[in-house]
């Protein structure tokens, strides 16, 4: 199993926040919907799911917790360290543009920079979801207290065509709210020149613990 | 202080596929296999919303070793998407529909597909609809059945308890049914014994549909569910010029369809008599006002 673990990149990240953090078992997530395509097994998949690093102090950046899952087609280990490298290089700049950095903030106009456009714009309206957008105003700080990502990857032929995170974050706002939310779901993207694009998400907001 | 903060939000969208997508899938390439997608060349000055993709869903009559692209399409579905909002529609063709078909002159809507290949069957069911479609799947009666296999079986939610002494003898029961491969196929293929003849049989093949959707659904979020299913219809898919991520974009956006947003219609019209042969005479009202309804946000109302 490849892991990686990567830094949030952002300088200042978490450090002016008092919460504990926090590791919850992995609800369930229902994700979903519909119609036809062909199936498949699924089955080499990492379930473990087992959550972000306990144990880190309040002041330190939380590392992601990012492995390869289903693999479905040939992929070197080589390539696979790749593409889970560069995609989980992606999902990290939109949890860090989205839902970390300094507080307070109203602008949040890189969060979705590795979006497509129409993704993009619909990103934007659904932004109270897909980033802090709403509460951004009124929050002094935001501590990330889990980043686990998992990346399914198509690769008929040895050629990377395609892949679904399936992620979950921990965000702990203090200030004019103070709550933590789990944000979980799936980003789907491809591969484009220079790396990969978020085409599509299915993303669930909730506070910890509802 | 906001109130406290409880309520889950989901959210799960696409951003918009045509754009992304350059199919060339000439009429004259060999024959296929199991699933064959063809790019339909529109014509000029059709209205097209980008958000919504349609599929003309076919399920050829071809026998093994026949050309399922010049066979004749015993099921007809007009399949819309709407990536944006996750909405999806289905109109069902009957079969024996009586329709102008260009350069060949009246016949079965069916026939177009021998005739001229998914271009012409597109074409077809195009000007029936005033919405054509933006590809061309055609499916056999084994690459459905496969289908139905490789995602584990479908529940149909039947209206009727029905069967056929030569398709399924046993028959199917009234109310929620499961079935796998050729027992799905069969139950989209029946008519003689139901009611409504066509209309009921392009129906159940709604309901198929519907038992697909929801299966996928179900599956998802199963780690590698998506991209195996790419992979496996890729090994059985005749396609030129389509690039596997293409592909996965389309299987994203059927995955993301929204089960509350489902619609679907039969196209309704009346039984005729031409040249001694049993027909099914299209409300041709009705099949524009469908098209209408449905083309810029893939909803309808029957």
């Amino acid at each position: 199993m490849l892991r990686n673990r990567h830094s949030t990149g952002v300088p200042g990240v978490n450090r002016r926040v008092a919460h504990d953090v926090r590791t919850t078992p992995w609800a369930a997530l229902l994700l979903t919907l519909v119609l036809a395509l062909a199936g498949c097994s699924g089955g080499d998949a990492d379930k473990s799911e087992s959550g972000g690093p306990a144990g880190e102090t309040a002041s330190e950046p939380i590392a992601t917790d990012a492995q390869l899952g289903a693999v479905k087609g040939r992929l070197t280990d080589t390539a696979a360290a790749e593409v889970l490298a560069q995609v989980t290089e992606v999902v990290d700049r939109w949890f860090d543009n989205a839902y970390a950095g300094d507080y307070p903030r109203e602008k949040f106009d890189t969060a979705f920079a590795d979006f497509t456009k129409d993704a993009r714009g619909l990103a934007v309206q659904q932004a109270a979801i897909l980033s802090n957008t709403e509460v951004g105003a009124d929050l002094e700080a935001v501590e990330i207290t889990q980043r686990v990502v998992r990346v399914d990857v198509l690769a008929p032929k040895g050629k990377v065509a395609g892949a679904t995170v399936r992620f979950r974050l921990g965000v702990a706002m203090s200030g004019g709210v103070e709550r933590t939310d789990r944000v979980t779901g799936r980003l789907m993207l491809t591969p484009v020149a220079g790396g990969w694009q978020v085409f599509g998400f299915d993303v669930l907001r909730g506070e910890e613990g509802s | 202080m906001r109130p406290r903060f409880q309520q889950v939000m989901r959210t799960m969208l696409l951003g918009g596929l045509l754009g992304l997508m350059a199919l060339v899938v000439p009429d004259s390439t060999p024959a296929p296999t199991e699933y064959t997608l063809v790019k339909f060349e529109k014509t000029a000055g059709v209205d097209v919303d980008p958000d919504v993709v349609w599929i003309l869903a076919v399920g050829s009559d071809a026998r093994p070793r026949e050309n399922p692209l010049r066979s004749r399409g015993d099921a007809l579905q007009m399949i819309g998407m709407n990536t944006k909002t996750g909405a999806a529609t289905s109109i069902g063709i009957p079969r024996d529909s009586w329709v102008p078909i260009q350069g060949v002159g009246s016949n079965r809507v069916n026939a177009a597909l021998y005739f001229g290949g998914p271009q012409l069957l597109g074409r077809t069911v195009g000007n029936l609809l005033g919405v054509e479609p933006d590809y061309v799947l055609v499916a056999t009666f084994s690459g459905l059945a496969n289908l139905v296999t490789s995602i584990g079986g479908i529940t149909v939610d039947n209206p009727r308890a029905f069967a056929d002494e030569h398709l399924h003898p046993k028959g199917f029961k009234a109310g929620k049914v499961r079935v796998n491969g050729m027992k799905a196929v069969e139950f989209g293929r029946i008519r003689k014994s139901l009611p409504g003849g066509d209309f009921d049989r392009s129906a159940n093949q709604q309901l198929v549909l519907r038992g697909i959707r929801a299966r996928v659904a179900e599956r998802a979020s199963e780690p590698g569910f998506i991209e195996g299913g790419v992979l496996n219809v890729l090994k059985h898919l005749h396609t030129k010029g389509v690039s596997a991520a293409q592909l996965f974009r389309i299987a994203q956006a059927v995955a993301q369809v929204d089960p509350a947003k489902v619609t679907t219609c039969v196209l309704p019209g009346a039984i005729g008599n031409i040249g001694g042969a049993s027909v099914v005479i299209p409300n041709t009202a009705a099949a524009r006002r469908y098209g209408n309804d449905a083309r810029k946000d893939a909803t309808l109302r029957c």
